[in-house]
């Protein structure tokens, strides 16, 4: 099978928001031994980042691009298994971020929002899910070594559980390393400066905004 | 749209019944008058009694009850473009724009009379908007053509730019050329025509009746009651002059040709006490629709009225409660034939914006008809045996994706953006928003054009018109 066919099956899959072609697609590429990279870069990235731009637009909606994520994870975790075992190591182009929404709160439709788009944009994202304990936060940034870590709350009650993050990551001495983001329905830039994030965004699309701007001034710093 | 959901009602059968019986003896002791003699005499050799001192007609209950029998249960109307065919069998609600000699300048906001591009750019907005059904657009004279003809000129451009069905009026005598133009486009009409209370039928309203029926196209019966001013005070007592005065004009359309689809027209509304205008936006009008399609239901007829309207100025909230509210009411109560899109300035004038918005009102109140679906799939025990539970959310499963579109309205230009997203897009109103979303329109939907057979045939019509009037003008 020609790898052209592999990656454009991928792509419609993941438009199609069909977990099941997707997972069959990913088989195949693993099957056929084609270049993972450009099966998720041509591929899977593609056809989230079309599905965000239709998002974007008003044409699609909510639950086509959190399908169409779901489809995407499941050719991607089957593609990073396989990298893993053979001793790769698979780094999105657009960066890495690490999201979930805090201990006390388990709202989780903003911030899969938020996940979902960032993927569009390229980036590998790590979602926790909800009511994520700090400590469970701590771990992330360490396994994960993200660029950026986005804590997400809706409720004034569990707002005070972000600044208890950043406070468990400055106790490891992690702080430094990753960027952080907050946002949710309790929280405003003013609670940003006050716990010390280095940025906060409104919603989902300002995330992404957000977070390409806190990967440019990363590079900047490295270089 | 037919219903799904169980219809408004605000009268029991009992009342309909009372309402009907009262209307028969109105008919038969008290008649209704007629301009043209002929037409009194016509209905006099089909059993009805003729006074020619008074000029009234009166009813036996026997010759409109067989009159009721001959109206046809259901109907189409059709379009240019088939999937705008209208069904009427009883059980549809269609939406259609409004009817106004002016229009409001979409720069200025002032309220003028319209050149010929006002009218094509009314139809082009109403041509690409998904829940206005048919439509009526501007019916005054146009700036830039010669008065004589201007109601021709405007029914050229309906037939031209849109393939969705319109209303041929009976003002003037331009039934006759508009029922050549329909056939030219492809296209039925519904011919309005009505009494004019209170019980009194003018010449040009029989004759139009006469010629949309004889020509094979439904027609409109009824009248537009101002209650306490052309009717009773009471709303009882509105509804029976106005079932009087619509079974006046239905058996005159039966008897015209026996199979005339008809529908019973209203354009009733109270007068305002302290003003003595009328209150177009009352919710008074949206009872006396729910009890119009209530007695056009037990009539086995349909139902057609020229509201939603409202008393407003502007584009404001009070358009917006008067016009979503009637709205709403009519639809739930199964009313089969609204306009009022577009319509403001107490029913004067037509407003590009405001035939979007009410495009969404006309959407959600077709939302609400469709009411809930309850099947298996809907009930969804399985998916909330999959997702139940703490910290689990249905937006990823499919049963989500699969079932979001049929079961949610999107309205097009309410917001619904959250507070960051707003300021974004800057911080506009739904007014603002409606006047971008008119424009956009403006500038990309092209209707679809008519054969160029066509439209050479539309051209001879309209200078044969000019021809023919101008020649009644100088004679």
């Amino acid at each position: 099978m020609e790898q052209m066919e592999i990656i454009t099956g991928l792509e419609q899959s993941v438009l199609d928001c069909d977990t099941e072609g997707a997972r069959q697609w990913a088989a195949k590429a693993l099957e056929e031994k084609i270049d993972l990279m450009q099966a998720i870069n041509l591929g899977l990235i593609k056809g989230i980042k079309a599905m965000g731009d239709a998002f974007g637009r008003g044409e699609a909606f909510l639950p086509d691009l959190i399908l169409s994520s779901e489809a995407m994870k499941a050719a991607s975790d089957m593609f990073e298994e396989a990298l893993k075992a053979s001793g790769a190591v698979w780094k999105a182009t657009g960066g890495t971020l690490v999201i979930g929404t805090v201990k006390g709160d388990i709202h989780d439709i903003g911030k899969t929002l938020v996940a979902t788009l960032f993927k569009a944009a390229g980036y590998t994202v790590i979602d926790l899910g909800v009511d994520v304990p700090k400590e469970k936060f701590v771990e992330a940034v360490v396994s994960h070594q993200p660029d950026i870590l986005g804590i997400s709350s809706l409720l004034t009650t569990s707002a005070g559980e972000q600044k208890a993050v950043i406070a468990a990551l400055q106790e490891r001495g992690l702080r430094a390393q990753v960027a952080i983001m907050i946002g949710g329905g309790a929280v405003t830039q003013a609670w940003a400066d006050q716990i010390g994030a280095d940025a906060y965004a409104g919603d989902a699309r300002e995330a992404v905004e957000a977070g390409n701007m806190l990967m440019a001034a990363r590079k900047e710093r490295s270089h | 749209m037919p219903a799904v959901t169980q219809l408004l009602t605000v009268l029991t059968d009992k009342e309909v019944g009372d309402i009907y019986q009262a209307s028969l003896a109105v008919l038969e002791k008290t008649g209704v008058q007629f301009e043209d003699p002929g037409a009194a005499q016509f209905l006099q050799e089909r059993g009805c009694a003729f006074n020619s001192e008074t000029m009234r007609v009166t009813f036996p209950a026997a010759v409109v009850e067989a009159s009721l029998k001959t109206c046809p249960q259901s109907f189409m109307v059709k379009a240019r473009n088939p999937k705008h065919d209208l069904l009427f069998d009883g059980t549809r609600v269609y939406f259609t724009s409004h009817s106004a000699p002016r229009i409001i300048d979409p720069e200025t906001r002032q309220r003028r009379s319209p050149a010929l591009q006002d009218v094509s750019d009314m139809i082009t907005i109403i041509d690409s908007l998904d829940n206005i059904h048919a439509l009526l657009t501007l019916t005054g004279e146009l700036t830039d053509k010669p008065p004589e003809v201007g109601p021709e000129w405007v029914f050229a451009e309906i037939f031209r730019k849109s393939e969705k069905t319109t209303v041929g009026p009976a003002f003037r005598d331009c039934a006759k050329w508009i029922i050549e133009m329909a056939a030219v486009a492809g296209e039925g009409l519904i011919g309005i025509t009505t009494c004019t209370p209170s019980l009194y039928f003018s010449k040009t309203d029989t004759d139009s009746l006469k010629i949309y029926a004889q020509a094979g196209h439904p027609v409109t019966v009824g009248s537009g009651i101002a209650c306490g001013g052309t009717g009773p005070v009471t709303l009882a007592g509105t509804l029976v002059q106005q079932t009087a005065e619509a079974l006046a004009g239905l058996v005159f359309a039966q008897a015209v040709k026996p199979g005339t689809g008809i529908f019973c027209l209203t354009e009733t509304a109270p007068i305002d006490m302290k003003t003595g205008d009328v209150a177009w936006g009352s919710i008074e009008v949206g009872l006396l629709h729910v009890a119009l399609a209530q007695i056009c239901r037990f009539l086995g007829i349909q139902s057609l009225t020229l509201f939603p309207m409202t008393n407003s100025l502007v584009s404001d909230q009070q358009t917006g409660y008067e016009k979503g509210m009637q709205t709403l009411m009519m639809a739930l109560s199964g009313v089969n034939y609204l306009t009022g899109g577009g319509g403001v300035y107490s029913e004067s004038a037509l407003s590009l914006e405001q035939l979007v918005i009410d495009n969404d009102i006309f959407g959600m109140a077709t939302r609400a008809l469709q009411g809930i679906t309850v099947t298996d799939e809907t009930l969804a025990v399985d998916v909330i045996a999959e997702v139940g539970g703490a910290r689990s959310s249905y937006l990823r499963h499919a049963h989500t994706r699969t079932w979001f579109k049929n079961e949610m309205y999107f309205p097009c230009v309410s917001n619904r953006l959250p507070h960051q997203a707003w300021v974004r897009e800057g911080s506009k109103g739904v007014v603002a928003r409606a006047r971008e979303k008119a424009h956009d329109i403006l500038k990309t939907h092209q209707p679809a054009p008519l054969p160029a057979e066509a439209e050479r045939e539309l051209a001879h019509i309209l200078t044969s018109v000019e021809k023919s009037r101008l020649e009644k003008k100088c004679a």
